[in-house]
């Protein structure tokens, strides 16, 4: 069991790293709130492809499912990067997603997500968790990036099911703090699922809560590495605001947040898939822990840039915006920690 | 320099000035003289825990000594011998001594009546005998009282309380059950016990409920064990058993089966009391803190110029300063006749909070000396601590402060 990243890994993640801060460095982001790039305009088309084509939506599924034939931890690694970067797109319910169809049997499905060919969106359930039952979903969701997805995931503890989105029919659409997700209200009663997946079989549900803690530890690491920086640049009284401990006593909090986020949710990833006992506890205290360190961070990076910190043009409003929806994906942390005290002791 | 815009009465600078030659005179010479009997553990505390008789004795001399300079006795109602001052004279005078006096000199605070431990208008209901028999001394300081209200199943939830007394043939009753956490039990003379009399109103939570008299030396009052706490060897709160003790209706106190009240009527008294001591306390450690921090060098400079040093202390500074005002504010709605359930609440929640807070971090600000016994940082800690469980934990407070708000009561 290897707790720090391989000479592998680390490729892995330094090369998705890379192209993110090419392709999608945080100044593009203002195309996506101005309308410049959406998901029906070519750049965006180009960009998912060239994801694509890199394997990353494949990452972590077997070989013999057309998959690239990683594991969830090379996935957590990728995932970490895409929060790092704030890149949005549907990465996670599509690359859940190609789990669900590949466990389903659908092979062409599969391939076409695989391609970038066909995006995932994913629901998120209001209160109740939703039901999966007997190849029929019901319940009332948001879908994220529903914009220009066919198939939408729908996952609980007890199951992972592929919808049409034609199917869920016509929502309410909302606007999200996140300029750059979609966001469409829906209740649906006993809509067919084209794939499902026990989570007997595999715990997507569980994945997708370990993913979004990858996406969150990105985040307040990145938070922290920009409050870091600005305090090295930014003087004021003739020297940098860093010599100041009121600053940089908080710049070494939001490192201890992001590592305690970061390396809980490598060990829930490294754990995930064994026989241990104590998984579903490590998962969900990297969600707990990944979410409270993003948003805190991403707080302090505001308060810390001063003025700037709350400019549109500054990016730390996008870390505190997706922090708090990502926060609410795959379980909030109120219903978590409720689950936690009911969890028997870790290991 | 006065952070306060609103001052007191010239009356109470005054009160507040002659504490102050009231403790030079009788509190901290009495620390002095008797330094070796408090530092040493084992002359500060009998061997089943409880104080030495010669510290009872200091305690009782603070008590006498106060209520002959005419402190004591500050807030008892007038027409029961005190001085008749209302809540903002009673938080004012206590957070003095409490600010003043600190970690180090603990037993500063028997210079004022607590409702627990001595007279206030919690005993307005004795029976004329009890009033001859208990209300004199207490009002002397001669004798000492505690409050027998928690048992071990009945905490917070005190209307679950299982200590009965049951009406004895030819009158009075017989009292049998358990109280815990009783504060002062194992050196007081008296102690009120709250005992169910009417089981099934009791179990209905409409009452049931009454309060008696009992002296310490009854026949079938033991104290089982004084509870020790913090790692010490002894301490001021016991576990007392009751057996059969006979009880005469001149011991009955405030009305029957509404003995709930004495214990409610307690607590606004209570909360300003352990307000004064959290901003009292908070305070005094503060300032020490902050005076350490001007003369402490690390690397050639003082410490007072690091922001990782200065920036929590000025933060508790803020905090306490809130909760000063919070507590101010209660105890002038209380001495207007108004309930002020949900400003007290919130006054003692914050308050002891904040007050716990600034302890620990004066403590931090001073580095390993923080720890001493002779800074008394940690006496004071251990005091503050408590006090967010004692007197309405906080989880209870807050849980008071929702009531309030779900019934209208949103003003602030």
């Amino acid at each position: 069991m290897h707790l720090l990243p391989t000479d592998e890994q680390e490729e892995i993640a330094s090369t998705v790293r890379n192209f993110l801060a090419k392709e999608m460095p945080l100044t593009r982001l203002r195309e996506f709130d101005d309308g410049a790039i959406a998901i029906d305009q070519p750049f965006w088309e180009q960009f998912w492809k060239q994801c694509a084509e890199q394997g990353w939506f494949g990452l972590g599924l077997p070989e013999a499912m057309g998959g690239v034939g990683y594991s969830v931890v090379e996935e957590v690694l990728l995932f970490r990067e895409i929060g790092r970067a704030v890149a949005p797109g549907p990465f996670l319910s599509s690359v859940l997603g190609a789990r669900v169809a590949a466990h389903a049997g659908h092979a062409d499905l599969v391939a076409d997500i695989l391609a970038g060919d066909a995006v995932v969106g994913l629901a998120e359930s209001h209160g109740d968790p939703g039901t999966i039952i007997g190849a029929r979903v019901s319940g009332s969701f948001d879908v994220l990036y529903g914009d220009g997805a066919e198939y939408v995931l729908v996952a609980n503890r007890v199951a992972a099911a592929l919808v049409r989105q034609a199917d869920l029919g016509l929502g309410e659409h909302v606007s999200c703090i996140d300029a750059t997700i979609d966001l469409v209200r829906v209740h649906v009663d006993n809509v067919p699922a084209l794939a499902i997946v026990d989570a007997a079989v595999d715990a997507v549900y569980q994945r997708g809560a370990l993913l979004v803690s990858a996406l969150l530890a990105g985040m307040a690491e990145a938070t922290r590495d920009l409050a870091t920086e600005y305090a090295k640049v930014r003087v004021q009284f003739g020297r940098p605001i860093g010599v100041n401990q009121g600053v940089k006593h908080e710049c070494a909090s939001m490192a201890v947040r992001s590592d305690a986020a970061t390396y809980q949710t490598f060990f829930a990833g490294v754990v995930l898939g064994t026989a241990r006992q104590d998984v579903d506890f490590h998962v969900t205290t990297a969600k707990i822990m990944a979410g409270d360190s993003a948003m805190q961070n991403a707080s302090s990076a505001v308060q810390l840039h001063g003025a700037m910190g709350y400019t549109y043009e500054h990016s730390a409003h996008r870390y505190v915006s997706r922090s708090h929806v990502y926060d609410q994906l795959f379980g909030s942390a109120a219903s978590l920690l409720d689950k936690l005290v009911r969890m028997p002791a870790p290991l | 320099m006065t952070a306060i815009a609103f001052a007191h009465s010239d009356e109470l600078d005054d009160i507040l000035a002659g504490i102050d030659a009231y403790l030079a005179s009788e509190v901290y010479p009495r620390y002095e003289r008797n330094r070796e009997l408090l530092e040493e553990p084992r002359l500060y505390y009998a061997n089943d825990g409880r104080f030495s008789p010669d510290v009872v004795q200091m305690i009782r001399e603070i008590r006498m000594t106060s209520a002959k300079a005419g402190y004591f006795n500050i807030s008892v109602p007038e027409e029961m011998g005190g001085g008749g001052m209302g809540f903002g004279a009673y938080f004012a005078c206590l957070e003095h001594i409490f600010r003043r006096c600190g970690g180090l000199m603990n037993f500063g605070q028997y210079a004022i009546s607590h409702w627990a431990y001595g007279p206030s208008a919690v005993l307005s209901g004795l029976t004329d005998e009890a009033k001859e028999r208990v209300l004199k001394p207490l009002l002397t300081g001669e004798q000492m009282m505690c409050f027998g209200m928690s048992e071990p199943d009945a905490g917070s939830d005190v209307a679950r309380i299982r200590t009965t007394a049951e009406a004895a043939p030819g009158g009075g009753w017989l009292l049998n059950g358990r109280k815990i956490w009783t504060s002062n039990a194992p050196i007081a003379e008296w102690m009120i016990v709250l005992a169910v009399t009417d089981p099934e109103l009791s179990a209905q939570r409409k009452g049931g409920i009454s309060a008696f008299m009992v002296p310490m030396d009854a026949s079938g009052v033991r104290i089982e064990r004084v509870i020790r706490m913090w790692g010490e060897g002894g301490g001021t709160e016991a576990e007392t058993a009751f057996e059969d003790v006979a009880i005469e209706p001149w011991q009955l106190v405030g009305t029957l089966n509404q003995g709930f009240r004495i214990g409610m009527q307690g607590v606004s008294l209570g909360r300003v009391f352990n307000c004064a001591r959290a901003i009292g306390l908070g305070r005094w450690a503060l300032e020490k803190a902050v005076e350490y921090t001007k003369s402490r060098i690390v690397f050639d400079r003082p410490i007072s110029d690091y922001q990782g040093v200065m920036f929590p202390l000025a933060e508790s500074f803020t905090e306490l300063h809130a909760a000063h005002l919070l507590a101010l504010n209660a105890a002038a709605l209380l001495d207007r006749g108004e309930g002020a359930v949900k400003e007290l609440s919130m006054a003692k929640l914050m308050a002891v909070q904040a007050g716990a807070r600034a302890v620990d971090r004066a403590i931090q600000a001073h580095g390993a000396i923080g720890f001493t016994n002779e800074l008394g940082l940690t006496d004071a800690y251990r005091s503050l601590r408590q006090v967010n469980v004692a007197d309405g934990t906080n989880e209870i407070l807050t849980r008071t402060i929702v009531n309030r708000l779900l019934k209208g009561d949103t003003e602030i």
